[in-house]
């Protein structure tokens, strides 16, 4: 538990002293909370000497009001301290997730990376925030007080203190056991809420098939009963959990009851005087009372656990190497991109072997290859989604990791099949390309990308807000405001997924003159899907298996008896449905 | 309080009701303990010397009481559990019967990410008031109310002194909830507003950084979360001296008793046994309360909850009857269909048949209600207007499930399921042969992709079919189809998503399926379709004509542009 407590704290780096100083305030308040016993006592003891008078009773009622309002004073000060700490130690959590996500490579967010990142922020930050922030200063004051209240057991008698460190001694042996019983069962517990949950999706997601292929009984029938597997997987949780439980709360009673009984023989033998003895017996029930406190928070405790498993595990992914100062050449003799010996993997998969080419200032280079073969991820090097394992990236005779990676961003323009839109006006979405582009600079591009006239038909034209909430788009409109911003940004470079010409049928028209006045007059790298559209390229590099078997022109690469060749002359023509 | 509720716990409700049982005698053996101590103060206060057994007797009946405590609040909260995991499922169950009747267009409108949270989160908040709010809050708040009555039999002068600071402590809860809800929107709206940056920073990283305008995505971002923390940070704000003042109130029941009650001794109004008596009740009764109201506050949300539960998926089943498929043939009519989304029609009274054996396209720009066409014809939705009969058989009037036997359906995104790929292709026709379903496989042109996986056709597809593309994906649907063999074909774009690598291969699995069919298809690629018997062209919800490829080029301006467009495309090349 406490190494648990530990672990918090050493992400509450910058605000240990508020959560110290906070565990002190709350622990002073749980004190004061004590004030009517301790007041009832002095009553009761006055009462049996015989010294209570009209004084002491105004005594006593001013003293409980005082205590009642320091309580309050200390709760406050707990609250703002270890509360507003929590918040604001998330706040800076979650900003150092941010600048640590902004460099990572950019490779780094597909879709099922992007799943992940958004449940660390969105869930398990805010489950440590409502949760474990408003009770960890509490935890801790619930620890000094277990502490404390065995010491002044002590101060009355060592019997009494001894017996108290016995009970306590057995309340953290059962509950430490309970922790790890707790932790163990807790990637279990997961599963169990998972398995619900990917029962649920892939109902919902299929209800399509399910329906038209009248599945509807046996996916119902699966859905029902993951619902029967997961009550009876919590039941059983709740079933192996309620021994421990029972334990602690066992223990913590009978151990009360036997300090009354220790409380009582000393009285007999005369150690302790009748109102010590009366004292004790007020008091004797909150004595483990904090350590029991304590132990009914470790469900809380285990969740968070995993919060904080899976939020580390994210910051544990390397960031892209930024370091590089060097400036891009201007205008020089060496090639405008250049591949040298480059190879890459992910993870123990090699993608990539030994690859070179170059590419000429203002050509055209097609990759070509069948799918899978690594023509997407030569592009995505270029662009640094990933940094080459072995050999180099050349802009300009400059290795690409010398330079900084907004230097090479600015050279480079990217078209993609994948396209994301910010929920934010037609025009922002534009102006994104260029931050110092003019109203007409944007409404150029626009009309250059084929969207002028759709986004005139908006409702509030370009300061129409799309996305969620706003206007919607289609595929192929989306696909080309993509195109504008690269017009807009005008770099020099341009990455093509040849695809994304295609990518919607009825836009496909609009989509490809689009793309036509953005490569006008740069340099050009195309990932080819269709043969026919890059004939024209300047060269066109053969990938498969992850090198470059063939390169050459089309005309060249015709006239050898290679896979080229024969990936030509196998397209047939785009033929109709044969009945 | 529980009516909405109760219909879902069933035979349950007695769990939750022994559980409550059992943990309002478990608070009782928690209070007991203190009238014990009574029985120990009381007399050696009046000067009395007490046997070492009366004592040891209330030491050991104490130590029976905290044990028989502990035992008993475990045991409610194990019935409790056990009521409300199964109350819980049984409203999962309901649920489900629910969205099943449900046309699958409602169901796609409420969309996955709602659906999945409805089964998950939000039925799982449902677990706190079940199984803690209701038997502890009704066990912690029934004994400190019977105590303090209790109290009036003792002495009725000191019982109205412990009472008295229960409304100071109720008041300054009141305070927190009425100035809490105040400024729960504006918290509400900046989380909300958190969270949409968070998932716009994230997803649009890519972009950004292409752009080198990260420096500004993250200062949003950065504004947002600090924005967040600071009305989070108000909020709380307001609330604290309350919830201060509240804790520390409440479980106070002797502000009074203690000093106005010793003075009343001192006057001999009462007698020191009953303030010692009523002072250990005091102490006795202030944890519970605590414990209640903090309870108190969530039960009314029960009710809500359930009922927001039911609303979200009360639609109108779909129409349709018990009768099988008993038309003649399966030639396709449909009548002055009109159908309308959420509010606005976007058919606007559509006649279309299709004889049977025939192959008819559906061509159009998006928004011409292809899609929708195809998705009316195999009964996703019911109609606004018109019908649609197969084989003379009103779709309506019969059961969904015979009229799926009648069609295969291969939609734009086909969704595959989390088993193994021959699984997938399987369920076209559960009682195939291995035999059938690899020769599925094969006519659809799966082997290529097949044989780059280690377990082949055995392999596992992944969430949704993420270990495949699109295309990939789409040839997996097509043998699904192919082994059904339904006398009808629907195929909507089922080219969209091909790699085009594959197309060839693609083109040859859909003539493969389609061959001797009754076919309905929505064309990605004018080339694809201009053999089909029939090309219907479809103009903003409407039939703006329809004939043979040779006769709309004469007769149909929207079909000679779209002609026009895809002529360009295919001749177009990238030139820089």
């Amino acid at each position: 538990m406490i190494a648990m407590m530990q672990r918090i704290l050493r992400l509450a780096e910058g605000y240990r002293t508020r959560i110290r100083l906070a565990a002190v305030c709350s622990f002073l308040k749980a004190l004061l909370g004590k004030a009517p016993l301790v007041i009832a006592y002095c009553m009761i003891a006055g009462f049996i000497e015989g010294r209570v008078d009209g004084k002491s009773c105004v005594y006593a009622g001013a003293a409980l009001l005082v205590c009642l309002a320091l309580q309050c004073l200390f709760q406050n000060l707990a609250d703002r301290m270890q509360s507003s700490a929590g918040f604001e130690m998330l706040a800076d959590l979650r900003k150092r997730l941010g600048a640590h996500l902004r460099r990572m490579p950019m490779g780094f967010f597909t879709e099922g990376n992007i799943g992940r990142i958004s449940s660390v922020l969105s869930t398990d930050m805010v489950f440590i925030e409502e949760n474990l922030m408003m009770v960890l200063a509490d935890l801790m004051s619930y620890l000094f007080s277990a502490g404390i209240f065995v010491l002044f057991m002590f101060a009355f008698d060592w019997r009494l203190g001894l017996a108290a460190l016995l009970v306590t001694a057995v309340i953290y042996g059962i509950g430490e056991a309970m922790k790890k019983n707790a932790l163990m069962h807790s990637a279990e517990r997961q599963a169990a809420s998972q398995q619900v949950t990917d029962a649920v999706i892939d109902f919902t997601e299929g209800i399509g098939v399910i329906k038209t292929y009248n599945l509807l009984g046996e996916k119902s029938k699966e859905l029902t009963e993951s619902f029967a597997v997961n009550c009876e997987k919590n039941l059983r949780f709740e079933h192996d959990y309620a021994p421990w439980s029972l334990a602690i709360n066992a223990s913590h009673g009978i151990g009360s009851a036997a300090m009354l009984g220790v409380s009582w023989l000393l009285y007999q033998d005369g150690t302790l005087t009748l109102s010590m003895f009366i004292g004790m017996l007020l008091f004797v029930f909150e004595v483990f009372s904090p350590l029991k406190a304590f132990y009914s928070q470790v469900a809380r405790l285990t969740v968070m656990n995993a919060c904080l498993d899976r939020i580390e595990s994210i910051f544990d992914e390397p960031e892209l190497d930024n370091a590089g100062t060097a400036s891009v050449p201007e205008r020089c003799d060496a090639p405008e991109i250049e591949f040298r010996d480059v190879s890459f993997g992910y993870n123990e998969r090699e993608v990539l072997r030994d690859v070179s080419f170059s590419v000429p200032r203002d050509s055209m280079t097609a990759l070509v290859g069948p799918s899978g073969s690594g023509k997407s991820t030569i592009a995505n090097l270029l662009a640094r989604f990933w940094d080459a394992r072995k050999g180099q990236v050349l802009l300009r005779g400059r290795d690409i990791r010398e330079v900084p990676l907004a230097s090479l961003m600015d050279n480079i323009s990217m078209v993609f099949q994948r396209v994301y839109l910010f929920q934010d006006t037609v025009y922002n979405n534009i102006a994104i390309g260029r931050t110092d582009a003019t109203r007409e600079e944007v409404a150029e591009a626009a009309r250059k990308a084929r969207c002028y006239d759709f986004i005139m038909a908006l409702p509030d034209g370009f300061d129409t807000v799309i996305g969620e909430g706003g206007a919607s788009l289609s595929g192929g409109e989306q696909q080309r405001i993509s195109i504008a911003r690269c017009i807009l940004k005008d770099a020099p470079i341009v990455i093509l997924d040849e695809a994304t010409a295609s990518v919607d049928a009825d836009n496909e028209s609009h989509i490809q003159a689009a793309i036509s006045e953005l490569v006008r007059g740069k340099t050009l790298l195309v990932i080819a899907h269709r043969l026919g559209t890059i004939e024209r390229a300047d060269q066109i590099l053969v990938v498969e298996g992850g090198r470059i078997v063939e390169r050459g022109t089309h005309g060249k690469l015709m006239a050898s008896e290679g896979l080229y060749r024969s990936m030509v002359t196998k397209r047939s023509e785009i033929r109709g449905f044969a009945r | 309080m529980f009516q909405k509720i109760k219909p879902y716990m069933g035979e349950y409700l007695r769990y939750t009701k022994r559980s409550a049982v059992s943990i309002t005698a478990a608070v009782i053996l928690s209070v007991a303990p203190y009238f014990l101590l009574y029985q120990i103060i009381a007399p050696l206060t009046a000067g009395q010397s007490l046997t070492p057994g009366f004592v040891m007797l209330r030491v050991g009946i104490a130590a029976l009481c905290l044990a028989g405590n502990a035992v008993l609040y475990v045991h409610g909260l194990d019935l409790s559990h056990l009521s409300a995991y199964n109350t819980l499922r049984n409203l999962r169950t309901a649920l489900q019967e629910k969205l099943e009747c449900q046309p699958l267009g409602a169901i796609r409108e409420l969309g996955n990410g709602r659906i999945k949270k409805v089964f998950t989160d939000d039925i799982e908040t449902i677990e706190l008031l079940l199984a803690h709010a209701i038997p502890e809050g009704v066990g912690n708040l029934v004994i400190p109310a019977v105590v303090l009555i209790a109290m009036f039999f003792a002495d009725w002068k000191l019982a109205l002194l412990s009472v008295a600071s229960l409304p100071l402590g109720m008041l300054a809860m009141g305070m927190l909830f009425k100035l809490g809800t105040s400024r729960m929107e504006a918290y509400y709206a900046a989380a909300a507003r958190m969270n949409n940056t968070i998932i716009e920073y994230i997803n649009g990283m890519e972009v950004v950084k292409v752009f080198n305008r990260d420096g500004e995505s993250y200062e949003r971002f950065e504004r947002d979360i600090n924005y967040y923390r600071d009305m989070t940070l108000d909020w709380y704000r307001v609330c604290w001296p309350w919830m201060a003042l509240y804790s520390s109130i409440l479980p106070c029941v002797a502000l009074f008793t203690l000093p106005v009650g010793g003075w009343f001794v001192l006057r001999g109004w009462s007698t020191l046994a009953d303030y010692i008596l009523v002072l250990c009740m005091t102490f006795a009764v202030g944890p519970p309360l605590l414990k209640a109201l903090s309870f108190a506050g969530k039960i009314p949300q029960l009710n809500y909850k359930v009922e927001e539960l039911e609303r979200l998926l009360d639609h109108p089943p779909l129409k349709q009857s018990e009768r099988p498929f008993e038309g003649s043939g399966y030639d396709i009519r449909m009548e002055n269909l009109r159908f309308s989304y959420k509010d606005a029609e976007v058919i606007h009274g559509i006649d279309l048949d299709i004889g049977e054996g025939q192959m008819v396209a559906l061509v159009g720009e998006s928004g011409s209600g292809k899609s929708t066409l195809a998705k009316l014809l195999v009964h996703f939705y019911d109609l606004n207007g018109g019908r649609i009969t197969l084989g003379g058989q009103d779709i309506t009037d019969m059961s969904v499930e015979s009229l799926n036997e009648q069609i295969a359906y291969v939609a734009q995104e086909q969704f595959l399921f989390n088993t193994s790929l021959y699984e997938n292709i399987r369920i076209g026709r559960p009682d195939a042969t291995r035999e059938e379903v690899l020769r599925a496989a094969s006519l659809a042109q799966c082997d290529e992709f097949l044989a780059r996986f280690p377990k082949g056709i055995d392999s596992a597809a992944g969430d949704g079919g993420k270990m495949l593309s699109g295309g990939e994906r789409q040839r997996i649907a097509l043998a699904r189809a192919l082994l059904k063999d339904a006398p009808v074909i629907v195929l909507d774009e089922a080219t969209a998503f091909i790699d085009p690598e594959n197309e060839e291969k693609m083109n040859a699995a859909i003539s493969e399926v389609i061959r001797g069919k009754t076919v309905l298809i929505i064309a990605h690629r004018l080339h694809t379709v201009i053999g089909a018997d029939k090309i219907v062209v479809l103009d903003k919800g409407r039939v703006e004509a329809q004939g043979t490829h040779d006769e709309l080029l004469q007769s149909s301006p929207v079909y000679q542009k779209l002609w026009a467009a895809a002529q360009q495309s295919v001749e177009w090349e990238v030139r820089a």
